[in-house]
């Protein structure tokens, strides 16, 4: 595992394990649901393991969704705002705080993100994101505020930021436009200047934006063309 | 004083920027047309359903077509900032991103919003943006043609919109007291004479 996690004070791998395992269990959720709906119509103690399986999964689901909240107050708090994130990636960029909270926030938007795009099974990995973040970070020399957008978009991927397979068809984009739309959406509301109040309204339109540009955006991931991906950025900025 | 069918600008959702820029950004777009909308609900007496999905595609063809066709000349600005707002009604007319889901229940039979509920919707909403923008750039209110509440118009434009939805973009027009280049309403090079308001205009009224 990297260094970085030697030095984490903040609990993210054990986040990271419970937000796991709550995907497994999502994800295998309506077959153990399904297999004890069998049993119970078969065997006169079906109902109880039913019964089991979902008071475990509700566990499950509560634990995670706990700390999914102290994690996002959190990132809040250190991205300098009390109620919604309104730092934009320059401003956070110039700081140069810690990955943490930008980590954070890229993994609150892009569950909203891929929930947009009907696409909320898939996996987020804090962790990876904050491995990309720490990579962005590094980032030395002056470059264009979209250009820093695109590297970490491009950083995300890499670290494969998002995991898992779709589980069904409903999906806005192509299932191979997912990743790099969802990335795309939440760097490009992250350049936007974004009041507190239409914070959530800037992010579904940054992802609104994304879809329709899901096969430029997916052309630009597959290239690995950070300046195709700065030239979109900056060409639809001003259009969210 | 603007003309009735016209949101007024206090009914837009706010902004700092211009409304030329506002009306480029998706989150204001959409906002603005869902307080449109729903004001022409409460007018007419139904109620709508949006299709989001569809509404952001919508604007962002829009874009698209105001990329294609926009001038290089600063003196053509105006013009095509008047011509914007037909762009945008062929985008919407094209692929209409609401539904009625009642029948209007307050007017009388033979007005436009009875007859056609969703386009009148559309109309309103880019009428409403339209003017509030020009008057804000230029600070002159433009004024309707009787048309704009004529069914028999609204026969011809929703007849024509079957054979080709260009015609829409030479509804609004009209609408808005020009004279389309019918043969390429929807081509701003193409638009015919010196129909279009600019700024020599402006300082005279």
């Amino acid at each position: 595992m990297s260094k970085m996690l030697k030095t984490q004070p903040d609990g993210l791998p054990l986040r990271e394990v419970l937000r796991g395992l709550r995907h497994i269990v999502r994800r295998s959720g309506e077959a153990a649901r399904d297999l004890t709906n069998a049993i119970a119509d078969s065997e006169a103690d079906g109902s109880v393991m039913n019964q089991l399986a979902s008071t475990f999964i509700a566990e499950m689901e509560h634990l995670a969704a706990s700390v999914d909240d102290a994690a996002s107050r959190a990132a809040r708090r250190a991205l300098g705002v009390s109620g919604e994130v309104t730092a934009t990636l320059p401003q956070v960029h110039e700081q140069g705080e810690s990955c943490a909270p930008l980590a954070a926030a890229l993994y609150t938007t892009l569950g909203m993100v891929l929930e947009r795009m009907r696409a909320e099974h898939l996996f987020v990995s804090e962790m990876a994101a904050r491995e990309a973040v720490v990579r962005w970070q590094r980032h030395s020399g002056s470059v264009s505020d979209s250009r820093l957008a695109a590297d970490l978009a491009l950083a995300l991927a890499d670290q494969r930021v998002i995991r898992g397979s779709p589980a069904h068809g409903d999906i806005a984009v192509q299932v191979s436009q997912i990743v790099p739309v969802a990335i795309t959406s939440v760097v490009l509301w992250f350049l936007v200047a974004r009041a507190p109040n239409d914070s959530e309204a800037a992010l579904a339109s940054a992802a609104d934006v994304c879809v329709a540009l899901a096969a430029r955006i997916e052309q630009a991931f597959s290239a690995g063309d950070a300046e195709m991906l700065t030239a979109l950025l900056q060409k639809y900025r001003n259009n969210v | 004083m603007s003309d009735p069918l016209v949101l007024p600008r206090s009914d837009l959702p706010p902004t700092n920027e211009p409304l030329r820029t506002a009306a480029r950004r998706l989150r204001w777009f959409r906002a603005a047309f869902r307080r449109v909308v729903t004001r022409v609900a409460e007018d007419l007496g139904c109620t709508f359903e949006i299709d989001d999905a569809k509404l952001a595609a919508i604007f962002m063809r829009w874009l698209e077509e105001l990329d294609r066709q926009r001038p290089q000349e600063r003196a053509e600005r105006a013009a095509f900032l008047e011509f914007a707002s037909s762009l945008c009604f062929r985008a919407l007319i094209a692929d209409l991103p609401l539904r009625a889901l009642s029948a209007p229940a307050r007017p009388s039979a033979d007005e436009p919003g009875q007859f056609w509920p969703e386009a009148y919707a559309c109309t309103i909403f880019c009428l409403s943006v339209h003017s509030a923008a020009v008057e804000q750039e230029f600070h002159v209110v433009p004024q309707l043609s009787p048309e704009a509440t004529e069914l028999r118009s609204w026969w011809s434009f929703r007849e024509n919109v079957r054979e080709d939805t260009a015609f829409s973009a030479g509804f609004l027009q009209k609408i808005l007291g020009h004279e389309p280049n019918w043969f390429m309403p929807d081509n701003f090079r193409s638009r015919l004479g010196h129909w279009l308001f600019d700024p020599e205009d402006a300082s005279g009224g």
